[in-house]
């Protein structure tokens, strides 16, 4: 009997293991943000910026590359993804070329597309073949470890946008999905993994319904990170809303409200809205904001890009929570601090893809291609104060060379 | 999910190429100019406004001096300000109020530093913001828009005169606009074609005044979303979108010469309708309704004489035309067009001709021939189309009925000479020829694209490309022929025949094709694309001829059974093929794009011939099968800003089959000259066909320039040639014949360049030409290698300043020569200078001239040279300048001459036919033009 009564609990257990709950966030204490972009304010770069640093990518024939789509800053390493020659590249921090990881696509079609840097054990994890096998490569760029990903065709674990919460263990944003043998109890948006094969926490989840909801987004997210330790932003797709996420935790931090007449419609999550093509209304609608991405968060500056179908000037906002201000960014004014050199890249959709593409919770990052920087350059009043790396830079450079890498540093208070 | 990427990467590829935009000066005096410097911010949101349009006006009359757009600091700086004049400067950005600063320079080479402009938001949040001054020009979104009212222009302007005033839009000589050296593949009217495809009419018609602005954007529906062609819409005042305008005219000159003409057209948001109709005597010639439309354009500020006689159409011609259009928009997209013209044209031509003949042994035949005939012929043309486009569907519907009705009588008079043997004879015909036809054609074609369910991967509806087309015709003919040969010391030969046909017939053409077979799976063959193309086709002609040999008055007809013949003619044509496409890319942004497309073509090609005749020798039958491939490489460098370069390799192949007259003709013995046999064991022809090109466009606001190259090659196998044996009389018979290869080799070079000098524009036009060929032939079964040898080079320089003075200067030389076997040599070169100016004393008087100088030279021929000299007075009167009156002293020296020389690969002709000479005219025209029925 004793024995039966274990088994009994054993079964107990990993039923219990298997088909745990979806957690839902806690949705208690959050803040609510009344933001109008078009009332963002401009400024100066020294009025709100405390220090700027250029860094022009060395150009030679190995590392000559098309735009920066996604980048990672490490200690000792600018690690970048150019979707033009589908590589993954790694510059040392003084701009020097270290080395490359040439993509392969394969029958499959897939570029890698994006990668993830774990920073417990400092290897870039990437995919050629559209996560159906997942690559491991160290700094130097060489590959180290080859898995193929279990869970590709169940729907369960969705390798397009995660974060590591360590060496092993990942937190993965799902978009919604029907796969066929997705069971409801494994239809959550948020996912924590082990291995990237078992899952063992969920969050907020969604019903069979929903996961007719297509979904569109933008930029950087829904996850992102900035720099503090295991804490990651996630801004619900069509909600204008940044959880905040820790290995354990799930809590609503920031509710952002709208002007009306550039919000989605009240009732656009539904899954039968506009007979369930969400994507064409966006499509259509190009004024609304359909998505908020590129969320981090420095002391007391939350930055995040109000994305619309349309091209705008104030898509990218910063608002100092302390103060009120709201300043977007493609309107600061080069001055003095930054050389009268720009720091936003006008030419292109580089910007519009990747805008402030990264936060270490110290600086934010972006680039500006040498088109714009030689350009600006050009009728900028001369002689200019620069340090010595720019004035080298347009000496010796020309504007086909590799982009420059902006690093930016903000004031807490303004 | 769906990355934003390729949005904007889209969005990025609209602007790019407008961007250069920024700075256009109307004023050229640098050594009394001053600076003025500034930059826009609002203030209260402490933004920087790029992209804003600041614009300087001379503060007593408001005239337009200057303007630009700030660049992304807000900065803005004007170089060449006149000095000692009160100036306002007004900064105009959508969805702010206007800001106004009036400021002057006092001392040449100062330069005023206005400091922050302040710009506030206006208070309503709307895209149409009311401001006090339009600037001239703004981005708004991917679309570089002009603003109308920002330009001062004369009241009578048109859109062309606008354009020519537009930064970075050049207007070429042929009609061609460019934008920052983008070649402007259509010209729209509220988003849809003004009276047909020909953008003259909108150009030359509309008035600027009417416009409200000009939009200049890439075509967001082309089938090429990577490099997709550039557009321009005219968007009209909100109480000028509807309006009528026409013209007519009548004018009188020396001898008899007469010219008038009538046009009306109407226009709304929905309908389009236009009636026109011309009658004159004077070579002005059209053959549509939409060309007789453009003849009557207004054209504003700039009157041109593209209109003008046609000095080189042969005859004389008496021209009765009349043309109805309409198009009507049913609902979006949905669209119903229907079309009638109806023409005459009397000619009357007396011609004689100078032949040689090579024959054999440096021997020649030579022939004279003279010619009068009179032809009326009549036709009338109606059409209809129903067309409806969806996003990812196109479906059309037409049919076109038409029918002509000629009627001619010529008198020929041919003596020919063997230098062989000293024979002479000669030979008198008399035709009389009436022929009625009809046909009616009709159709549809259907397109339909699977299109993907944005943000999945779902595809809906099927790629297919359907097309069918049925033409039906009947007619006949008839024609009565009195020939007589005259022979010294022989017994003549006189025939007098009566030959009346009757046809009816069917052709009929399907074509089908399933683009992207594999889809999704094409990536399993290295993204290799894969279309199914077929097309089959049927034609058929049932024909009877009746010949009868008239005899004498006396004699009763009598049927001529060897020309008679009642035939059932059908070919059945079926072309099955598949097309392999492969498309690389290779871009770095912000820096270039290159594009590679490989095709590669593979068709079969199955056919038979097959005709029943009471003529048991042309009872045939025969089938053909070839395989014909076909190979595009096509490479497309683009370097954003700098420049795009395009080259292409075209390899082709194709058959081309010997008619029924090629395999067994009837012989009519009364052609005394020209005996044309058949040959049944004719192949058909096939053809190979090379082409290298090369195109360059510079892509710079200033001083466009393009250039293309083209080098053409083809090789016939089984070239259909000529067997000819003369008989001592001279008289031919023609066998055709199949040869071993036939070779061309052809080469163009066209280069244009435009570049302005403050109010001058000049326009540089050069283009060059060479062909050689090769023929192989037979005379009197003698074989021979024609050698063809033919080049021509052409420059043209166009100069106009401002809209006052307008001037051209071209060169054109033209020579061609064929050799027999090295044996003998035929050459005609002709020479042709133009020269043309007009110089406008006001808005309302003109004086234009136009001198051509011709001469051609050739083998066995005097020089002949003549000059052609017009010259015009037109002066505009009334409210609108909407009368004219215009005094044209046409063909000044009395030369003009219609001299026509053919080179074959044995001979040489040399034609003179009488042309339209020297008349003096007096014109007078109205123009009735309103637009706009509403108040404004």
């Amino acid at each position: 009997l004793y024995i039966a009564c274990v088994i009994f609990f054993l079964m107990l257990v990993s039923v219990h293991a298997f088909s745990q709950e979806i957690k839902a966030p806690d949705t208690t204490q959050y803040i609510t943000l009344r933001i109008d972009p078009s009332n963002a304010n401009g400024a100066s770069v020294s009025d709100i910026i405390e220090k700027v640093k250029f860094v022009p990518l060395e150009t030679t024939a190995e590392s000559l590359f098309g735009s920066i789509i996604q980048i990672e800053v490490t200690e000792n390493e600018y690690i970048i993804y150019d979707e033009d020659t589908n590589c993954i590249l790694i510059f040392n921090r003084d701009g020097k070329y270290r080395a490359k990881i040439k993509g392969r696509i394969g029958s499959s079609g897939h570029k890698i597309n994006k990668f993830n840097f774990n920073r417990w054990n400092k290897q870039i994890v990437y995919s050629n073949d559209g996560d159906r096998t997942i690559l491991y490569a160290d700094l130097g760029g060489k590959l180290v470890k080859k898995i193929i990903n279990e869970n590709f065709s169940t729907g369960e674990l969705n390798l397009t946008n995660y974060v590591f919460l360590n060496s092993t263990k990942s937190l993965h944003y799902n978009r919604y999905t029907d796969y066929k043998n997705l069971k409801d109890i494994n239809r959550a948006m948020l996912t924590y993994a082990n291995n990237f094969s078992r899952p063992f926490t969920k969050s907020i989840a969604y019903s069979k319904d929903d996961s007719k909801v297509d979904v569109v987004i933008a930029g950087i997210g829904p996850l992102t990170s900035f720099g503090l330790d295991t804490t990651y932003f996630f801004s619900k797709p069509y909600d204008y809303s940044i959880y905040t996420l820790t290995p354990k935790t799930q809590k609503l931090s920031y509710k952002i409200v709208l002007p009306s007449t550039v919000s989605l419609p009240a009732d656009f999550s539904n899954p039968g809205f506009n007979g369930g093509d969400h994507v064409s209304f966006v499509d259509k609608n190009r004024h609304l904001i359909f998505c908020l991405n590129n969320c981090y968060q420095l002391n007391n500056n939350l930055f995040f890009t109000a994305s619309k179908m349309n091209f705008y000037k104030e898509n990218s906002l910063i608002y100092n929570l302390k103060s009120g201000t709201l300043i977007a960014y493609k309107q600061i004014t080069p001055d003095q601090l930054s050389g009268n050199l720009p720091i936003y890249d006008p030419v292109g959709v580089v910007f519009e893809n990747s805008g402030l593409a990264f936060c270490d919770g110290n600086f934010v990052y972006t680039s500006v291609s040498s088109l714009t920087m030689f350009s600006a350059y050009a009728k900028l009043e001369k002689p200019l104060k620069l340090d010595k790396i720019m004035e080298e830079y347009f000496t010796k450079g020309k504007k086909s060379d590799n982009p420059v890498i902006v690093e930016l540093k903000f004031k807490n208070n303004f | 999910m769906w990355n934003l990427k390729k949005k904007s990467l889209y969005v990025f590829l609209m602007v790019s190429p407008l961007l250069p935009v920024v700075s256009f000066a109307q004023q050229g005096d640098t050594i009394s100019m001053g600076v003025i410097t500034g930059t826009l911010k609002d203030t209260l949101q402490n933004d920087l406004l790029e992209s804003a349009t600041i614009s300087v006006y001379r503060k007593d009359n408001g005239k337009l001096l200057d303007y630009q757009l700030s660049n992304v600091f807000g900065k803005f700086r004007f170089k060449k300000v006149p000095i000692k004049t009160g100036l306002k400067i007004i900064a105009t950005s959508v969805g702010y109020q206007a800001g106004e600063v009036s400021t002057q320079i006092n001392i040449a080479g100062e330069e005023i530093n206005l400091g922050i402009v302040n710009m506030s938001k206006a208070q309503t949040n709307l895209k149409e913001v009311s401001i006090t001054a339009k600037p001239p020009l703004q981005m708004r979104g991917d679309t570089l828009e002009f603003n109308a009212d920002a330009f001062q222009l004369d009241t009578n302007a048109v859109i062309e005169d606008m354009l020519r005033r537009l930064p970075g839009v050049t207007v070429w000589r042929d009609g061609l606009i460019t934008v920052n050296g983008k070649k402007v593949s259509r010209l729209l009217v509220e988003g849809k074609e003004f009276f047909g495809s020909d953008a003259k009419i909108a150009l030359q018609n509309l008035p600027k005044n009417a416009v409200d602005k000009i939009q200049v954007y890439k075509d967001k529906e082309s089938k090429d979303p990577i490099n997709p062609p550039t557009e321009m819409n005219v968007i009209l005042k909100k109480d000028k979108k509807s309006g009528y305008f026409g013209k007519f005219g009548y004018g009188y000159g020396t001898k008899g010469r007469y010219d008038s003409d009538g046009m009306i057209a109407f226009f709304s948001p929905k309908l389009q309708l236009s009636s026109v109709a011309a009658f004159n005597n004077v070579n002005k010639i059209a053959t549509n309704t939409s060309t007789l439309i453009g003849f009557s354009s207004f054209k504003g500020e700039q009157i041109d004489n593209d209109y003008h006689s046609d000095f080189s159409k042969l005859g004389e011609n008496k021209f009765n035309a009349f043309g109805i259009k309409g198009d009507y928009l049913l609902k979006k997209n949905e669209n119903l067009r229907a079309d009638y013209f109806r023409s005459d044209i009397d000619n009357n031509t007396q011609e004689t001709a100078e032949s040689i003949y090579a024959v054999a042994d440096r021997k020649q035949i030579s022939q004279s021939y003279s010619r009068r005939s009179n032809s009326s012929n009549l036709s009338s043309k109606q059409n209809s189309a129903y067309s409806l486009k969806s996003d990812y569907r196109d479906f059309s519907v037409y049919y076109n009925l038409q029918h002509f009705n000629d009627n001619s009588s010529d008198l020929q008079k041919t003596n020919s000479f063997n230098e062989a043997n000293g024979e002479r004879n000669s030979s008198n015909s008399k035709y009389i020829t009436s022929n009625d036809r009809n046909e009616l054609t009709g159709g549809f074609t259907f397109n339909s694209r699977k299109y993907n369910i944005a943000g999945t991967e779902l595809y809906k509806s099927i790629d297919i490309d359907v097309g069918y087309n049925i033409k039906t015709y009947k007619g006949t003919n008839k024609t009565d022929r009195a020939t007589d040969f005259e022979r010294p010391e022989t017994s003549n030969q006189y025939f007098n025949r009566s030959y009346i046909s009757k046809w009816s017939g069917t052709d009929q053409n399907l074509s089908l094709n399933l683009p992207d077979l594999l889809g999704s799976a094409s990536t399993t063959i290295g993204n290799v694309k894969v279309d199914f193309i077929s097309t089959l086709s049927l034609f058929r002609r049932k024909e009877e001829r009746v010949v009868n040999d008239l005899g004498t008055l006396t004699t009763e007809p009598v049927l001529n059974g060897q020309l008679s013949d009642l035939f059932d003619y059908q070919m059945f044509e079926g072309k099955p093929g598949l097309k392999l496409s492969k498309r690389l890319n290779k871009y770095l942004t912000n820096r270039f794009q290159k594009i590679w497309l490989l095709d590669f073509v593979i068709e079969g090609q199955f056919s038979k011939q097959e005709n029943s005749s009471t003529k048991e020798f042309r009872n045939l039958q025969k089938s053909y099968s070839n395989v014909l491939p076909k190979v595009i490489v096509t490479y497309n460098n683009d370097q954003y800003g700098y420049f795009v370069k395009t080259y292409t390799f075209n390899y082709q192949t194709k058959l081309r089959y010997p008619t029924l007259d090629d395999l067994a003709s009837i012989v009519d013995d009364a052609d005394i000259y020209r005996l044309n046999y058949g040959n049944i064991s004719l192949k058909p022809s096939y053809i190979h066909e090379l082409l290298l090109s090369y195109r360059f466009t510079q892509h710079t606001s200033k001083n466009p320039f393009m250039g293309s190259m083209n080098i053409r090659s083809s090789l016939i196998e089984n070239f259909i040639s000529d067997s000819i044996l003369y008989d001592n009389l001279g008289r031919s018979s023609r066998y055709p014949v199949n040869v071993s290869n036939r070779n061309e080799l052809m080469a163009d070079l066209s280069l244009d360049k435009a570049f302005k000098i403050s109010d001058s524009q000049f326009q540089l036009n050069l283009n060059a030409n060479l062909v050689f060929n090769r023929t192989p032939s037979y005379v009197n079964s003698q074989y021979y290698l024609s050698k063809g040898r033919s080049q021509s080079g052409s420059f043209e320089l166009r100069y106009t300043y401002k809209n006052m003075i307008n001037a051209t200067a071209g060169q054109k030389l033209f020579n061609n020569t064929v050799y027999q076997s090295n044996i003998n040599e035929f050459n005609f070169r002709n020479w042709h200078s133009n020269f043309g100016a007009s110089y406008s004393f006001n808005k309302n008087f003109m004086l234009s001239t136009m001198l051509n100088y011709n001469k051609n030279i050739s083998t066995n021929s005097p020089d002949v040279s003549f000059t052609i000299w017009n010259a015009d007075l037109h002066y505009r009167f009334l409210k609108g300048s909407n009368a004219e009156i215009k005094f044209s002293a046409l063909d000044l020296f009395r030369q003009n001459k219609g001299i026509t020389n053919i080179l074959t690969y044995n001979g040489f002709v040399s034609r003179r036919t009488n042309v339209l000479q020297q008349y003096f005219m007096i014109a007078v025209a109205y123009y009735p033009r309103k637009f706009g029925f509403g108040k404004r």
